[in-house]
């Protein structure tokens, strides 16, 4: 099995548990799942990335995880209002 | 094309799945026990269920503690520990503010627990003032002789009509604790917990007060009657309730003055008035009840810090409370909350009242003088039932409650629709811009850092002018093969030495194969790999056979040891060339 598809089957297996750990806990949010697939995506990411090769899976993957990111920062800032406004 | 089918049918599920969730975007939280619990329409038993476990397991330890810490508490009272009744009056208090929190978190206001906690609140009230009052008891009575012995009259009566005042208080807090027995033991019944504790209060508590009786029944006959004293004192009317007005009056009938003098007005031991009496010594004082406990309350005068008035008494009563609200108004996101609180037609002033909306306090107002109230309370969007709560707290008055309301919040118009809004409350801006500006600066923190092993890119290196070009590109920028005999690609047979120029022609053909291959792979040092590694990282590519084939050869010329066949030779430059070739070469 190549390593993105390893990679790939990977942080398919942890979104996987991510749901089914939510739908165990009779929660299911948005989020919370968000934040817990960018932590997956980012290591897996860092798991399959060689230190001699940049292969260009990876290189969009590493957009994705700019973006995530950033839409983390504006979860942080709507959790802070919600903090505020209390 | 099975291949990109597949592809494009998860790249399609993947859009819809992220359409999906981008709708609930603004309100994340796609479901948890306590949404479906309850609702008006159903009730979710396994829901329900749930939330009921979850919220018993966490409130049933700290319901423990608070009916079981105050058998401890007044046990230790009564023996005299008070060191150790005042950790155990910390622990309650300790138990009650958690539970208190507890109850805000699980958002469990009302019924049997808010029932309860209010009734502990009054009994750490109440233990508070025993274990106060007890330790006062003891000291009073060490004063008492000592006074005596000293022949201080006037000091030994004060200190003993203080002791009266106490013991009367004592009594009166037995009274009140005795009155949350039946929340305290139904509560610890619901939950099946252990009451012995509570019970055991009582029962030492009972003992406090018969032993502190018993004492001073043995000093009633020192006490002064009224007909004794130099100084009358009459309280009217003897039972009094919230708003009333108390009138105590008296006259100083000390022979020898002018008794014009000052004299002090004490209400449970307190000094409330320092009054000053008229030429034939009369004296009169009108007492308001407000914040005063249910109860009896004592009174007496004292002339020019000597002469003692008799003891007299009277008994606030517990009256009930008339909380009105009006019908909330919501004003641009807010709910105005209005309303009065009455005991009987007496305005209650300086009192808090809670607005609670669907059982959650959102809000405590305190009235006014004329017993008005007034709250604004942001609540999210959204419809809620709101009321009003008069605890009684500190009042002698019974809660109230005021009818609930049903009030809907509207969602605020988007912003820049009204001038209003989001991006015009620098507040919100300023907190979303700079989490953004730092959630956006990490993110590019994150590509540059991985940039750094990024290759620039490059031009494929230009084929060679092959066999035909022996003599007009000048020795050093002809690559392969060298204008000179000595320069040419080696031919076969002869043997490869080291440092042969023939040699050098064959390394830099490989080098430039490998820069070639490594931009198509993106390989980070190129320099570094080897000819096997160079094949092995160009698989799944067109160009793999040629790249392969040519650094086979290149091993064989280079570490065999051994000289290619001209066949051979020629294979690797047609490889090197077409690689070169497929990879946009200037000779395709």
């Amino acid at each position: 099995m190549r390593m993105k598809h390893l990679a790939a089957c990977l942080l398919v297996a942890w979104v996987l548990l991510v749901i089914g750990f939510m739908i165990l806990a009779r929660t299911l949010d948005l989020e919370i799942f968000f934040v817990l697939w960018l932590i997956g995506i980012l290591v897996v990411v860092e798991l399959a990335s060689d230190h001699f090769a940049n292969p260009r899976h990876l290189q969009v993957q590493k957009f994705v995880i700019a973006a995530g990111v950033v839409l983390f920062g504006a979860i942080v800032a709507r959790k802070v209002l919600e903090i505020l406004a209390r | 094309m099975i291949r990109r089918t597949i592809l494009a049918a998860g790249v399609l599920l993947g859009i819809l799945c992220l359409a999906i969730a981008g709708m609930h975007a603004f309100s994340p939280l796609l479901y948890s026990p306590a949404f479906d619990s309850r609702a008006p329409d159903h009730v979710n038993p396994l829901a329900l269920k749930h939330v009921t476990s979850e919220r018993s397991a966490r409130i049933i330890p700290l319901v423990a503690d608070i009916i079981g810490t105050p058998g401890s508490l007044v046990l230790n009272i009564k023996s005299g520990d008070f060191a150790s009744a005042s950790r155990d009056l910390q622990e309650y208090r300790d138990s009650l503010r958690n539970l208190d929190t507890l109850v805000i978190q699980l958002d469990l206001d009302e019924g049997e627990i808010a029932k309860f906690r209010r009734a502990g609140r009054e009994n750490a009230q109440i233990l508070a003032e025993l274990l106060n009052g007890t330790e006062r008891w003891d000291d009073l009575k060490t004063l008492e002789v000592r006074f005596r012995e000293s022949g201080d009259t006037a000091m030994e009566t004060s200190v003993r009509y203080e002791g009266e005042t106490l013991k009367r208080k004592i009594q009166d807090l037995y009274r009140e604790y005795l009155e949350q027995d039946d929340v305290i033991l139904s509560t610890g019944e619901k939950f099946e917990l252990d009451t012995s504790g509570h019970k055991k209060s009582i029962t030492e508590f009972r003992e406090i007060v018969n032993s502190i009786t018993a004492g001073d029944e043995e000093k009633e006959g020192t006490l002064a009657g009224p007909g004794d004293l130099p100084v009358s004192l009459n309280v009217s009317p003897d039972r009094a309730s919230y708003g009333d007005t108390v009138r105590m009056e008296g006259q100083v009938k000390a022979a020898g003055s002018n008794n014009i003098g000052d004299i002090a007005l004490f209400v449970d031991s307190a000094r409330n008035v320092t009054l000053r009496t008229g030429p034939d010594g009369s004296f009169s004082h009108s007492y308001r009840v407000e914040r005063d406990r249910a109860g009896t309350h004592t009174v007496f005068a004292v002339y020019e810090g000597s002469l003692f008035s008799p003891i007299e008494s009277f008994t606030v009563e517990v009256i009930p409370s008339f909380l009105q609200l009006e019908p909330p108004r919501v004003q641009s996101g807010k709910v105005l909350c209005q309303g009065t609180l009455f005991a009987g037609s007496q305005p209650v002033t300086g009192a808090p009242v809670e607005i609670r909306a669907d059982g959650k306090r959102v809000a405590t107002a305190q009235t006014k003088d004329d017993g008005t109230f007034s709250a604004q309370v942001r609540l999210e969007p959204g419809t809620y039932s709101v009321r009003a709560q008069f605890e009684g707290e500190g009042f002698p008055l019974l809660p109230s409650g005021s009818e609930s309301y049903e009030v809907l919040v509207p969602v605020p118009p988007p912003a820049g629709v009204d001038g209003k809004g989001f991006f015009t409350d620098p507040l919100s801006l300023a907190v979303v811009s700079g989490f953004l500006c730092l959630s956006g600066a990490g993110a590019f923190y994150y590509l540059r850092r991985r940039r750094h092993g990024i290759l620039p890119a490059r031009t494929p290196p230009p084929v060679p002018e092959m066999m035909d070009a022996h003599a007009s590109v000048p020795v050093g920028e002809q690559v392969f093969p060298p204008a000179p005999p000595a320069e040419t690609p080696p031919e076969p047979g002869l043997p490869l030495q080291e440092g042969d120029v023939r040699d050098v022609s064959w390394q830099e053909l490989f080098r430039r194969l490998r820069v070639a291959v490594s931009k198509v792979a993106s390989l980070r040092y190129p320099q570094s790999l080897t000819p096997r590694e160079v094949c092995a990282s160009c698989r799944d590519t067109r160009i793999r056979e040629f790249v392969c084939r040519f650094t086979s050869g290149y091993e064989r010329v280079m570490y065999a040891g051994g000289d290619l066949p001209r066949e051979e030779k020629d294979r690797m430059m047609e490889a090197y060339r077409a690689v070169l070739g497929i990879l946009g070469g200037k000779d395709h």
